[in-house]
């Protein structure tokens, strides 16, 4: 196996760790503000020291400019919506399942797509299969989880809330003759 | 409940994942992209303080934990993937398996270690949005 492709094999398991490990803060009843603190602490830590250590003193590269007050803005706005995408997504995955969770998060990598399309018109130099194919995709895939939730929640709810993983909300919730996760 | 919460994260990590598409329309995707990820974490940094601080609440040692294995697994898989394109995977092979494989193997322990229920419906969705994901990814 070539280093690259070791590399990639490892990248694929550390993401997968990522994932799981978000549901293993359920588990281990970590509050969604708290994590998302250390999460964002470590991989900054790890960012701005590569950054500065191996690049800047190590390498000798120029930051400001070439890197511009523009690129800063669009860096700050876009890393606050992925602060809010992760809290939420802690949020949330305590009402539901990490295999449908976890899809769906990687299902919005479509919208830079979309944006890409629309906003840089590159639906004028070409539109390639592949976008209109798996948004209709990403469409039926959305369709069949909201229909497993409804399914899932009107056969068992009890069953479901019992289930390993589900929050004691959620429990209280089934236990009081109530669906979970549709309030 | 579930579907609201998603809904939202759907949206904001999608919108944070197009600054990358501005960066390069910047020129700077190719030779910057680790200062843009350092302010993109900085920020998301400052966020997470500002909606934990006002609880006034102190972390625990396993948040503590868990978070900084996130943290470490968000910020080296992108070490490790860029570091695969550099070694010459391509890009069309290196994005399908590294998301829909990462998406597999989450699939996977959802589904035999914390044994969690899906219907038909559920199974379904899942492959479709993998395959989604592939497709896309082949772009």
């Amino acid at each position: 196996m070539s280093v690259g492709m070791l590399m990639l094999v490892i990248a694929l398991l550390v993401l997968a760790g990522l994932g799981i490990t978000h549901k293993l803060a359920d588990l281990r009843d970590c509050r969604p503000s708290a994590v998302n603190v250390s999460l964002f602490f470590w991989a900054a830590v790890v960012m701005w020291s590569y950054t500065l250590f191996v690049k800047v003193l190590g390498q000798g590269e120029s930051l400001f400019p070439p890197f511009t007050r523009s690129a800063v803005i669009v860096a700050i706005i876009c890393g606050t919506c992925a602060s809010f995408g992760i809290l939420t997504f802690q949020i949330g995955v305590r009402f539901g399942p990490i295999t449908t969770s976890w899809l769906i998060v990687n299902l919005s990598t479509l919208i830079p797509a979309v944006l890409s399309l629309i906003i840089y018109q590159e639906w004028k130099q070409e539109i390639k299969w592949q976008h209109p194919v798996s948004l209709l995709l990403v469409l039926g895939s959305v369709f069949l989880l909201w229909r497993d939730k409804v399914v899932l929640a009107r056969l068992a709810p009890v069953a479901v809330a019992a289930a390993p993983g589900a929050p004691a909300t959620v429990k209280s919730q089934a236990t009081a003759g109530r669906a979970p996760g549709r309030s | 409940m579930w579907y609201r919460w998603m809904l939202i994260a759907f949206l904001t990590n999608g919108f944070s994942q197009f600054g990358a598409r501005i960066l390069q329309d910047y020129g700077l995707a190719e030779t910057h992209a680790y200062l843009y990820l350092s302010f993109w974490y900085g920020t998301g940094l400052l966020i997470a303080l500002a909606t934990f601080l006002p609880l006034r609440q102190r972390i625990r040692p396993r948040e503590i934990l868990i978070g900084g294995i996130m943290g470490l697994c968000s910020s080296t898989g992108w070490f490790l993937l860029t570091g695969a394109l550099g070694q010459g995977i391509p890009g069309y092979l290196a994005f399908p398996v590294a998301v829909g494989g990462s998406l597999s193997v989450v699939a996977l322990v959802g589904i035999v270690i914390l044994r969690e229920r899906l219907s038909a419906y559920g199974y379904a969705g899942v492959l479709c949005g993998i395959a989604a994901i592939i497709v896309l990814t082949t772009a």
